[in-house]
C-alpha cells in the first residue's frame, strides 16, 4: 500500500475533519498574528511561525504537509481547505497548542540509535501523547480541540498504521473503547507509567515505544516508515525529539536532504526542483541585484530631485562633551519636475478611516471664545439685568446668565519622518516605510490636522539628504505620492541632523498656529549610522541629544520600530512607551494608536 | 425656581457615609499604609491599572476611618467651579452654592477625585492649597477662605499605564501627594476575591486568573491595559449565574478588552483552552 493510499484510507472526507491542505483555502497569513498571541499568553512561548510551501505535489494525491517544530521556529501547512475560517483556525490552534506542548514538555532528546522505524514511529507517538496529557492537565480544553482529529476506531484494518492511530487515539480519549489486545496493552502501560512518573518522565515514551515495536513486530505486521503520516493532522513528524546531527546544507549527489532543512521562503517553485539555487544559502535582498540597484540614492526609476535649500546642524559630541558647531549639513529636497502620477489602489480604506479617527481623538482643546450658558462659572450681568426685566415685564424666565469659555479641539502639526536608509531594504522594510507614509499621507488629507511627511537618509555629514514629499502647507496629491514611490532605499541614517531639520520645520509651523506643541513620528529600525563615522556611540549619543533637545522644545517624538531586534536600543533612546513595533503595514493603525497614547 | 434643599448644620454630610463594610482583600499592607497617611492627614494618590481595587479601597478605608467620603468622578469638561462650587440663579437672584470639594473640606469628609488626570491641568491646580502645610482653600468667587476641616483628607487616583500624554498629572500636583501603588493580585489572591465577590468556587476562580495571567502578559498595541480583576469577577458572576464559562468569557473579558479580531480570536482560544 503506497503511503498515500494507507493515509487515505484513514482519512476519507467523512471520517476527518475537515481540514486538508490543498491548493485553495485559508493561508497561515490569515492566522499568524492570532497564533502568535496564543502561543505568548497561553506558552509564553516567541517562536516564529513558518508557512510550509507546497511544492512538486500537483497531482490529486498530494497530501498535506505535517507541521515541523524545532526549539527555532514551528512550521506549519501554508494553507488549509477549511471550508469555514472557523474551522481553519480551529486547526492551526490545535497544531499550535500540539507544537507548545512539545516544546514545553519534550524536554529530553532521544538516541534513535539501534531503534528500528516503528520503534521510532512508536516512541514518537507515545511523547506525543505524553506531552498532550500534561498539556491537557493544564488547559483541560485542549482535549475538545485534538480529539475531532482522531477518528480511526476499532472498525480500521489492522495495519501497523491504523493501530498505532487507534493507540494514539485511545491515549487522547479515556472515554475510546478498543477491545484490540496491542491497544489495550498499550494503554494499560501508558497509564501506569504515567500515573507512577507524574508524566514528566520523558523516558517512559522510549521505553514503552521500543517495547510495543518489539509486540507489533512479533506479530509479523508490516510498517513502511517512508510512508507513515502521523495519526492525526495537527501532529508533527516528531524530529524534535531525536538527537540528530544537522543535515549538510548543500547535500551530496543522490543524498537529498530533507524537506525541513529548506526554509520555507527559500523553497523554489515547482519548475525549478533540483535547481542549483535550491541549495544555495538565501541571499539577502541587499545583495540581489535588484536591492543592489535600489541601494544607490540615484536609481533610475528615482524622481529627480533639486536642492531647496541647505541648513547646517551642530552634532554632540559625547568624547569632549561639546557640540561641534555647523557640523552637518542637510539637503532639503523635492521633485526637480512634477513627477508623473501613478495611481495606486486604495486598499486601506477601513484603515485610513481609523488612522484619522486617532489623530482626531488626540487633539487638545483649547479656548477660542465664549459663550452664554445656563450654569457656569462667571455671571454675565448685563444677561441678569435683562432677564429680571423681561421677568418683571412677565416674559418666561429663561435667562442665560453665564458666559463659559467655548472649547475646540485643535490638531497638534505632526511632522512624519521617515527612514530611507539602506538598512531598511532587509526584509522589505522600506515597502513598510513608504506604505507608513503613503497611509498617512491619504488618511490625513481629509483631515484638519496639520501634517507634513518627510524622508531622510544620509552620504556623510555634508550631504544628509532631506525628502520633503509633503509640507505643512502642501497638500497630499498624486504627485507626492509619486515622489514617495520612486524612492529606493539607500546610504545611511545621520539621525541626529535629520531630527533636528524635521524638528525645526515642526516647530516653525506650531509657532505660526500659535501653539506651542507638536509632534515628530519617526519611522525606522532606529539603528544610527554613517560612513564617516567609526564610534557606533558617537551618532547614538547624539540622537539622543537631539530628542532631548526637541522635547524641551515642546516636540513629543514617538517612533514605530520596524526591527524588532533593535527595539531595546530604540526604547532607550525615545523612552519605552513612544516606541511601538511596527512589522506590518496592517498593524499600523493599532501601532499609531499606541504611539498617540504615549505622546499625546 | 427653589433653591435645592441643603443638609442641616449638624449632619451635613450623612449621606456621604459609608454604612456597611465594603468588603476588601488587602494585597499588601496599603490598608496600614493609608491609615498612617490619614492619621498624619497626608493627600494620598493611589496608583494602579484599571479595575485593580483602588476605589474599593477607598470605600473600605472611608468606612473603617467612620468618615463621610464624597467621591467626584473627573472628567475633561470639569472646571473648577464643579469642584468648588458656583453661584447659580433662582427668582430672587444668585445663591452660592457648595461644590463637592468644598463641601468635603467644610465638614472633614474624605474626598476622591477618582481618574484626575482626566480632568484639565487648570482645573487641579485648585487642590494645591489644600495639599501642603497650609490645608486651605480659597474660594476666589466669595472671597473666602476656607481652613480645612482637621479630619479633611484628599485622595487622588489614577491609572498610569493607560493615559493621554497630554492628561499627565504636573509634577507640582504630583509631589504633594504621598503615592500607593496598587496592582494586580498575585493569582491566589486574586483567585479569592474573584471567588468572594463573583459567587463562584475557588477552582473557576483560579481557572478566571489563569486568563487574566495569559493576557496580562501579552504585549500588544491592541492591548493597553490587561485583564483587570473586576472583568473577571464580572465574568465569575455570569458564571454563577448559570452562564456557560466560555461564552461569560468571551462577552465579560475578551470582548471588552479589545476591537481587534486577531487578539479576540487568540483570547478566546486562550479562555477556550482553560475551560473544557
Amino acid at each position: 500500500m503506497s503511503g498515500k493510499v494507507a493515509a487515505r484510507a484513514l482519512s476519507t472526507p467523512d471520517d476527518l475533519p475537515r481540514v486538508t491542505v490543498a491548493t485553495t483555502g485559508f493561508p497561515l497569513d490569515r492566522f499568524e498574528r492570532t497564533l502568535a498571541l496564543y502561543l505568548r499568553s497561553a506558552w509564553q512561548l516567541r517562536v516564529p511561525l513558518q508557512a510550509r510551501a507546497r511544492h512538486g505535489h500537483e497531482d490529486e494525491d498530494w497530501l498535506p504537509d505535517c507541521p515541523i517544530v524545532t526549539t527555532s521556529a514551528i512550521m506549519l501547512p501554508g494553507e488549509t481547505q477549511a471550508t469555514e475560517a472557523q474551522r481553519a483556525r480551529r486547526f492551526y490552534l490545535a497544531c499550535a497548542a500540539h507544537a507548545a506542548a512539545h516544546l514545553s514538555y519534550s524536554t529530553a532528546r532521544f538516541e534513535p540509535a539501534k531503534l528500528r522505524p516503528l520503534q521510532l514511529t512508536l516512541v514518537g507517538a507515545l511523547e506525543d501523547a505524553r506531552v498532550e496529557r500534561l498539556a491537557i492537565a493544564r488547559y483541560p480544553g485542549l482535549q475538545r480541540w485534538w480529539l475531532p482529529f482522531h477518528r480511526t476506531g476499532p472498525e480500521s484494518a489492522g495495519t501497523a498504521v491504523a493501530l498505532i492511530a487507534r493507540l494514539a487515539r485511545g491515549l487522547l480519549d479515556p472515554g475510546y473503547v478498543d477491545r484490540d489486545g496491542w491497544v489495550t496493552k498499550g494503554r494499560t502501560l501508558f497509564d501506569e507509567a504515567f500515573r507512577s512518573s507524574g508524566g514528566t518522565d520523558p523516558a517512559i515514551s522510549r521505553h514503552l515505544g521500543v517495547l510495543l515495536g518489539n509486540d507489533l513486530g512479533q506479530m509479523r505486521i508490516q510498517f513502511n516508515a517512508k510512508t507513515y503520516v502521523p495519526p492525526a493532522a495537527y501532529r508533527d513528524d516528531n524530529s524534535l525529539l531525536w538527537d540528530v546531527a544537522p543535515t549538510p546544507v548543500a547535500p551530496e549527489a543522490g543524498n537529498e536532504a530533507p524537506e525541513r532543512n529548506l526554509a520555507p521562503q527559500e523553497k523554489q517553485d515547482p519548475g525549478n526542483n533540483g535547481s542549483a539555487d535550491e541549495t544555495s544559502p538565501p541571499r539577502r535582498p541587499a545583495e540581489t541585484a535588484e536591492a543592489t540597484s535600489a541601494s544607490s540614492a540615484a536609481s533610475a526609476e528615482e524622481v529627480p530631485t533639486r536642492v531647496l535649500a541647505i541648513d547646517r546642524y551642530a552634532e554632540w559630541d559625547y568624547v569632549i562633551r561639546r557640540y561641534r558647531p555647523a557640523w552637518s549639513s542637510v539637503e532639503s529636497l523635492g521633485p526637480a519636475t512634477a513627477p508623473q502620477e501613478r495611481p495606486a489602489p486604495d486598499d486601506h480604506a477601513g484603515s485610513a478611516r481609523r488612522i484619522r479617527a486617532l489623530f482626531d481623538a488626540a487633539r487638545v482643546h483649547a479656548v477660542c471664545g465664549r459663550t452664554r450658558e445656563f450654569e457656569g462659572d462667571q455671571l454675565d450681568l448685563d444677561a441678569c439685568i435683562a432677564g429680571r426685566v423681561d421677568a418683571r415685564r412677565g416674559r418666561p424666565d429663561s435667562i442665560k446668565g453665564f458666559i463659559a469659555p467655548r472649547w475646540q479641539p485643535r490638531g497638534v502639526p505632526l511632522a512624519v519622518l521617515l527612514d530611507l536608509s539602506a538598512s531598511n531594504a532587509f526584509d522589505g522594510r522600506i515597502g513598510t516605510v513608504l506604505d507608513v507614509g503613503r497611509q498617512l499621507g491619504r488618511a490625513l488629507r481629509t483631515s484638519d490636522l496639520p501634517y507634513a511627511i518627510y524622508g531622510f537618509h544620509s552620504d556623510g555629514r555634508h550631504r544628509v539628504r532631506f525628502h520633503v514629499f509633503k509640507d505643512f502647507d502642501d497638500i497630499w496629491s498624486g504627485s507626492a505620492e509619486a515622489y514617495l514611490a520612486s524612492i529606493r532605499p539607500g546610504l545611511s541614517t545621520r539621525f541626529g541632523a535629520a531630527l533636528r531639520h524635521a524638528g525645526a520645520r515642526a516647530h516653525r509651523e506650531a509657532a505660526r498656529l500659535g501653539q506651542r506643541k507638536a509632534n515628530l513620528l519617526i519611522v525606522s529600525d532606529c539603528v544610527p549610522f554613517d560612513i564617516d563615522v567609526f564610534d557606533p556611540r558617537y551618532l547614538r549619543e547624539d540622537m539622543r541629544r537631539a530628542i532631548t533637545e526637541l522635547v524641551a522644545q515642546g516636540l513629543a517624538c514617538g517612533c514605530l520600530a520596524l526591527d524588532a531586534q533593535a527595539l531595546g536600543d530604540a526604547r532607550a533612546l525615545f523612552g519605552r512607551r513612544r516606541v511601538v513595533p511596527l512589522t506590518a503595514i496592517d498593524d499600523l493603525a493599532a501601532a499609531l494608536a499606541a504611539v498617540l497614547a504615549a505622546i499625546g | 425656581m427653589t433653591r435645592p434643599q441643603l443638609s442641616t448644620a449638624d449632619t451635613p454630610l450623612d449621606a456621604w457615609r459609608v454604612v456597611d463594610e465594603p468588603w476588601y482583600r488587602p494585597v499588601d499592607r496599603e490598608v496600614d499604609w493609608f491609615e498612617a497617611a490619614y492619621e498624619a492627614r497626608l493627600p494620598i494618590m493611589l496608583k494602579g491599572p484599571t479595575g485593580c481595587g483602588k476605589t474599593r479601597l477607598v470605600e473600605h478605608m472611608a468606612w473603617r476611618l467612620k468618615r463621610p467620603l464624597v467621591t467626584v468622578a473627573c472628567h475633561e469638561d470639569m472646571n473648577a467651579g464643579d469642584l468648588v462650587g458656583r453661584y447659580l440663579l433662582d427668582g430672587n437672584g444668585t445663591y452660592w452654592q457648595d461644590g463637592p470639594l468644598t463641601n468635603a473640606v467644610r465638614h472633614g469628609a474624605i474626598c476622591y477625585l477618582d481618574e484626575v488626570v482626566e480632568a484639565r491641568q487648570d482645573t487641579t491646580v485648585v487642590i494645591h492649597p489644600l495639599t501642603d502645610s497650609r490645608r486651605i482653600l480659597p474660594v476666589d468667587k466669595r472671597g473666602e477662605l476656607i481652613t480645612a476641616h482637621p479630619d479633611f483628607t484628599l485622595v487622588i487616583s489614577y491609572n498610569p499605564h493607560y493615559h493621554h500624554a497630554s492628561k499627565n498629572l504636573k509634577p507640582s500636583t504630583r509631589q504633594r501627594f504621598v503615592a500607593l501603588e496598587l496592582s494586580w493580585p498575585d493569582a491566589r489572591t486574586e483567585a479569592e476575591i474573584v471567588a468572594h465577590e463573583g459567587g463562584v468556587s475557588n477552582e473557576v476562580a483560579s481557572k478566571l486568573v489563569a486568563i487574566a495571567a495569559g493576557i496580562r502578559v501579552l504585549d500588544d498595541p491592541a492591548l493597553p491595559e490587561g485583564a483587570s480583576t473586576r472583568m473577571l469577577i464580572y465574568a465569575a458572576t455570569l458564571i454563577a449565574r448559570g452562564m456557560d464559562a466560555h461564552a461569560a468569557c468571551r462577552i465579560g473579558i475578551v470582548q471588552p478588552l479589545t476591537d481587534d479580531a486577531d487578539v479576540c480570536a487568540a483570547l478566546t482560544a486562550l479562555a477556550s483552552g482553560v475551560f473544557p
